[in-house]
Order: C-alpha cells, then sequence, then structure tokens
C-alpha cells in the first residue's frame, strides 16, 4: 500500500469524488466513440423518433426511408461532409444547443427540416394524422422523376 | 415537320430561333401568308424530345453556359434553353399580365424608360396568347384590365393566399399560369412535383408539347444545328443571313428575316452585320429577385394545387415608384417544411422581386478574343433596385401584416437570375435611343424584325413569356397587313 500524503486522502467523500470524475471520463470517452461511429442512417432514424415521437412504423420501413434519403439529399450530404454527422447526437443536445452560434444551430435546423420535408411526403403521415392514427407507411420516397406525382400534399387539401 | 439539312433560298421568310417569339410570330405570320410562302427557321440547337429531356434531366444537350462568357458582379447568372422550343423547354409557366403603368414607368414615375406601347395596344393579343397557352388564373378583381376571361379555372390558394386575398383586393390573386389547373387538351394537370423546369409529367405548357403546328405547317421548313452569325443586308435592306453549321459559313436569302434568337444572341448577330448603334447590347437588365420565408403561428399553408400559388401586388404599383422599386411576390407552395412537432406545415416560402432599371454600363459585347461567345458584363443592379432591396425585410413586414407572423426570414444572397432577359435590343419611337420600332422592326433595316425580351424598355416584374409572345403577333399582323 502506498502511503499518500493526507492532504490526498481526507476520507469518503473525496474518493468518491475521484470515482464520480473518472466515471465521467469513461463515459465521456465511451460517449465520444459512439459519436464517431454513429451511422448517417441512424441519425436519421434518430432524428424522426425525435421529431416525431408520436409516429408508429415499421423499423424496416424507416431504415428504408433512410437509406433513400442519403441516396438523393446531395445538400445535407455536403454539410455532413463538414463533419456535422460525427458531432450530431451531442450538438442536437438541448443543453449545448443554446450556446451554439446562430449559423450552427441553423445548418442543424436545415438538416432536420430536409429529413422531415422528405419524409411527409414520402409517406401516408398527413393523411394518417388527419384521421387521428398514428400507424404509419412509407409510399415510396419522394423524387419527382420516380414519383413524379407522389406529393401527397395536392390530395390532402383536394376538397379544401 | 419538315427538316433540311441544306436550305434551299430564296425563302419569304427566315426565323432565327425556335423559341415563343418564333413560334407565336409564325403562327400568325402564316395566318397572313399565302399557300406558297416559303418560310425557313434556324435552329442552332437540336431537337430534343421531352421523353429524352427526362430521362437525361436536361433540356438542352447544348448547355447554354458554353456559349458565353461573363464579367461583372461574380454572383449574377442568365438562365435560358439553347434548342429547338427554346426556352419553352425550362420556363416555369407563370404568366401574368403587365400592369398598365409598366409601359409608362418614366411619364408617370420619371424613372426609367416609357414603352413606345400601351397596355391597350397589347390586351387583345395578350388574350389570344393566353387562350393558346390554356392558362389557368382568376377571373375576380385583377390588376389589370382583361377583356376575356382565362380558359382554365383558377389553381386552388393555400390558406395564408386566402387571408391576404381579404386583405387585398384584387392585390392578392390566384397566379395566372401555364400549369393547368385541371386537364388541359394535350397536358394533364400540374400535381406540384416542384421541377417545373423539365415537368416529368409534361404539364406545363410548351411548343413541343402543344404548338408545334407553326413549325409543321407544309409551307415551313426547319434546320437544326445551323447558328446563325450575321444578317446580310444592302442598301438598307436585308436580304439573308450567314449560318454556321458543322463548322462552315454559309448563306441563305430570303425576303424578311426575323431574329428570335434570344436577348443575348439577337444584340450579337446585329453587331456582327455591322448594325451598330450606341444603344445595342446595353441596358441589360432583369428583376433582382430573393427567397425568404414566414413562419406562420398556428396556420398551415400548402394547401395550393400548384408549386407557385399567388402573386401579391400591393406593392407593385403608386407613387413610391419615383423612388423604389416596384414589388413583387410570389407565394410558393413548395419547400422545406418546420421540424417542430405538429408545426410543419406552418411555413410559407415566398420569392420576392423588385423592378431593376436598365444602365448602359450593363451589357452584352462581343469580345475580340472569342467572338464565338458574347460578353455579358453585369456591372449591378441600379441604384434604385438595391436600395428597395436593402429595405425587403420592412416591406416584407408589411405585406404579410395580415398573417399570424412568427418569424420573417430572408435569404442572405439574391437569387443568381430571374430567368428573365430584357432589354438589349431596345425598343422605341426614336432611332437615336433604341435599336428596334414600337413594332419591333428595325430601325434601319425596315425587313428586319428582332422579337423577344431583349426589346423590352423596362422589366418591370412581369415575368416576359407571354408579353413577348403577344408582341410577336402583333408584328405578324404588322407585316401581314393587318395592323
Amino acid at each position: 500500500m502506498i502511503d499518500l500524503p493526507p492532504r490526498f486522502v481526507k476520507g469518503p467523500t473525496r474518493r468518491r469524488l475521484f470515482v464520480g470524475l473518472g466515471a465521467l471520463v469513461a463515459l465521456g470517452t465511451l460517449g465520444g466513440l459512439s459519436l464517431i461511429v454513429h451511422t448517417r442512417k441512424s441519425l436519421i432514424v434518430q432524428r424522426l423518433h425525435t421529431l416525431l415521437p408520436t409516429m408508429e412504423i415499421d423499423d424496416a420501413q424507416l431504415d428504408a426511408y433512410a437509406s433513400d434519403f442519403i441516396a438523393h439529399d446531395l445538400e445535407t450530404r455536403n454539410i455532413e461532409i463538414l463533419g456535422l454527422r460525427a458531432a450530431a447526437p451531442l450538438l442536437y443536445s438541448p443543453a449545448l444547443r443554446w450556446m451554439m452560434p446562430a449559423g450552427a444551430r441553423q445548418l442543424l435546423e436545415s438538416y432536420d427540416r430536409r429529413i422531415i420535408t422528405g419524409f411527409l411526403l414520402s409517406t401516408d403521415f398527413l393523411e394518417v394524422r388527419a384521421r387521428g392514427e398514428r400507424r404509419v407507411s412509407c409510399v415510396g420516397f419522394f423524387e419527382p422523376y420516380a414519383t413524379p406525382c407522389g406529393n401527397p400534399l395536392p390530395r390532402l387539401f383536394a376538397q379544401t | 415537320m419538315h427538316m433540311v439539312d441544306r436550305p434551299n433560298g430564296p425563302y419569304d421568310a427566315i426565323i432565327v430561333g425556335s423559341g415563343f417569339a418564333a413560334a407565336f410570330f409564325l403562327h400568325r405570320y402564316l395566318s397572313h401568308a399565302g399557300p406558297s410562302a416559303r418560310v425557313l427557321v434556324l435552329e442552332r440547337g437540336r431537337l430534343m424530345s421531352h421523353s429524352e429531356q427526362v430521362l437525361r434531366r436536361v433540356n438542352s444537350d447544348l448547355p447554354q453556359h458554353t456559349t458565353w462568357q461573363k464579367r461583372g458582379r461574380p454572383d449574377k447568372d442568365w438562365n435560358f434553353t439553347l434548342g429547338f422550343g427554346g426556352s419553352s423547354n425550362c420556363w416555369w409557366g407563370n404568366t401574368p399580365r403587365p400592369h398598365p403603368n409598366d409601359f409608362k414607368l418614366k411619364s408617370l414615375y420619371g424613372v426609367g424608360r416609357d414603352w413606345p406601347i400601351s397596355y391597350d395596344d397589347i390586351e387583345t393579343y395578350l388574350g389570344e396568347v393566353e387562350e393558346i397557352m390554356e392558362i389557368s388564373g382568376p377571373n375576380e378583381a385583377l390588376p389589370w384590365p382583361k377583356s376575356r376571361p382565362y380558359p382554365l379555372p383558377a389553381h386552388r390558394l393555400t390558406l395564408p393566399d386566402k387571408l391576404l386575398m381579404q386583405a387585398y383586393p384584387g392585390q392578392h390573386i390566384s397566379i395566372p399560369t401555364a400549369r393547368p389547373s385541371r386537364p388541359a387538351k394535350s397536358r394533364p394537370q400540374c400535381c406540384v412535383n416542384g421541377v417545373c423546369n423539365l415537368c416529368p409529367i409534361d404539364s406545363k405548357f410548351t411548343l413541343l408539347n402543344s404548338f408545334m403546328a407553326p413549325f409543321e405547317d407544309p409551307r415551313v421548313s426547319v434546320m437544326l444545328g445551323a447558328e446563325v452569325r450575321s444578317v446580310d443586308s444592302t442598301g438598307g435592306s436585308a436580304t439573308g443571313v450567314v449560318y454556321r453549321t458543322n463548322g462552315r459559313d454559309e448563306r441563305v436569302s430570303g425576303d424578311l428575316v426575323v431574329l428570335a434568337a434570344h436577348a443575348i444572341f439577337n444584340p450579337v448577330i446585329l453587331m456582327r452585320s455591322g448594325l451598330t448603334h450606341p444603344q445595342l447590347g446595353r441596358n441589360l437588365h432583369e428583376q433582382l429577385a430573393i427567397h425568404g420565408e414566414v413562419f406562420l403561428r398556428g396556420l398551415d399553408h400548402f394547401q395550393g394545387s400548384t408549386v407557385t400559388t399567388a402573386l401579391n401586388y400591393s406593392q407593385y404599383d403608386g407613387a413610391f415608384r419615383a423612388t423604389q422599386a416596384s414589388v413583387l411576390v410570389e407565394i410558393w407552395n413548395i419547400g422545406q417544411f418546420r421540424s417542430e412537432p405538429d408545426r410543419w406545415l406552418q411555413v410559407m416560402p415566398f420569392m420576392m422581386k423588385f423592378e431593376d432599371l436598365p444602365e448602359l454600363r450593363n451589357r452584352v459585347e462581343l469580345d475580340a478574343t472569342d467572338p464565338d461567345r458574347p460578353l455579358v458584363i453585369f456591372e449591378n443592379y441600379s441604384d434604385y433596385a438595391l436600395r428597395t432591396y436593402a429595405r425587403a425585410r420592412a416591406i416584407a413586414e408589411k405585406i404579410f401584416e395580415p398573417l399570424p407572423v412568427e418569424d420573417i426570414r430572408i435569404d442572405p444572397e439574391p437569387v443568381s437570375t430571374s430567368s428573365h432577359i430584357h432589354g438589349t435590343t431596345i425598343m422605341g419611337n426614336d432611332p437615336s435611343s433604341s435599336i428596334v420600332d414600337r413594332f419591333q422592326i428595325h430601325h434601319g433595316v425596315r425587313n428586319l424584325v428582332v422579337l423577344g425580351s431583349g426589346n423590352f424598355p423596362s422589366g418591370s416584374q412581369t415575368n416576359p413569356t407571354l408579353i413577348l409572345s403577344a408582341l410577336a403577333m402583333r408584328t405578324a399582323d404588322k407585316i401581314g397587313g393587318s395592323t
């Protein structure tokens, strides 16, 4: 046993503090690693779950939407190249978001808006919601040259 | 369509270009011409069918940016299509009429130039073009007089549009458009896919899908891949044109030459023809435009039945035009939704357009070092446009006051182009200050016609296609002797 100077062994309170700090560092490291390995697809899925908390949808369909989004959305692909993807889960935390410069907040908001816009145009979400239901299905990724009249809004509002 | 590889002149008329101006001129010219008339259409590009355009995701296989050079304001661009059908392939199909006061800018407000014609001079022609294009539009109060109803009903508006319409009677209107509100004769109804520059369902009016008859007339021959370089003239009379095909310059003769090659290329053809003028190529301008969004509190948007649903004229015309540019707002029915739960549709995208004034410094020139590619020099928008643009936020706040506005966001930079090009072969009564007369006939060469929005003395806010098409028919009537 090593004899430590008295100032380092003042009792259980200080030891707990060290243990706690150590645990925090370890968790932070693990969290950081998880950010780095966070896949683009899982980020999109996570954002959709966050933005549409009451929605019910098959994981496979959500996964398919995320894949389609990645394949089609060139604009946010460029954003992600700048490093957004790895850091996004951290940046999205409300505690940190308020500290960001306006430009960074807008970048995240823009990313969310693109994800949600594509999703609402590619699913029956709005029609399902209008009926007071929750179970959502993908009807085909909204890409004007693949599904030229896939925009659900003109149909949804046809009677207004 | 009778295609030729080698024209066999002389022709009664040679038409340079195959876009809107050429088609509407030809349509009316043929109605006056005799059964043995011979007309040649020379088109620089080739004919790309709609399905080929969609397959390749381009309007033309002749990339327009390779055909000209630019200098001046770095962010400024110009948009058009080179190929059969011209910019009818890439336009978005908005067809508002001009405001009568747009023709009298100088005399009413002391700025810009007056047109040598009035709204009344072209009113019936506007109606004829609307009929041919099967325009969908409103028939209630409008910012302009109108003698016949729109052929198709107006598009469905959004909820914010309806509030703005109540607040601005006659000044917030359903957009007149060649995107049909119900199936047209040869086109399906618009389904808001948002890619009107190349509509995948071929819904908007194009020459290819709805107005080929003038080119298919047996009196007309069409040559593709023929770039007209200059007009031959002698003794103040045009005798034909020089065109380049497969790298060789050839000549063809004709009694009437009609330049409908575009506001960038028409002046260059005149320059190469030695028909120089201090105003030729000058006065290049188009609207200064910027995108924005209104974030709404508790009010959904996007209920409309076409991509742009309405136009707001509340800041368009008035005594303020003496010092401030006219402003027109387009309401867009496509864009990014909001991300906050249950507020996805509570955002209204818009485009705000500011009138620019023609200025001599903005111009098209021949470049001696690269004579095949016109040099487009756009130094900057006029101070008139820029100082109004600087007030964009305040103007937007005023216009959208009737809505439950949470926030208004305006893009930091204007769009690079409104896709409307004006002023380079300006129209006027005085030969010393204009290139063509009130009938678009060249002041110096009386059997030479120049068509298109290059003739517009001021661009105002109005999308130019309807006007330039109407003017082309009026010119054909003049030449045919009925005006």
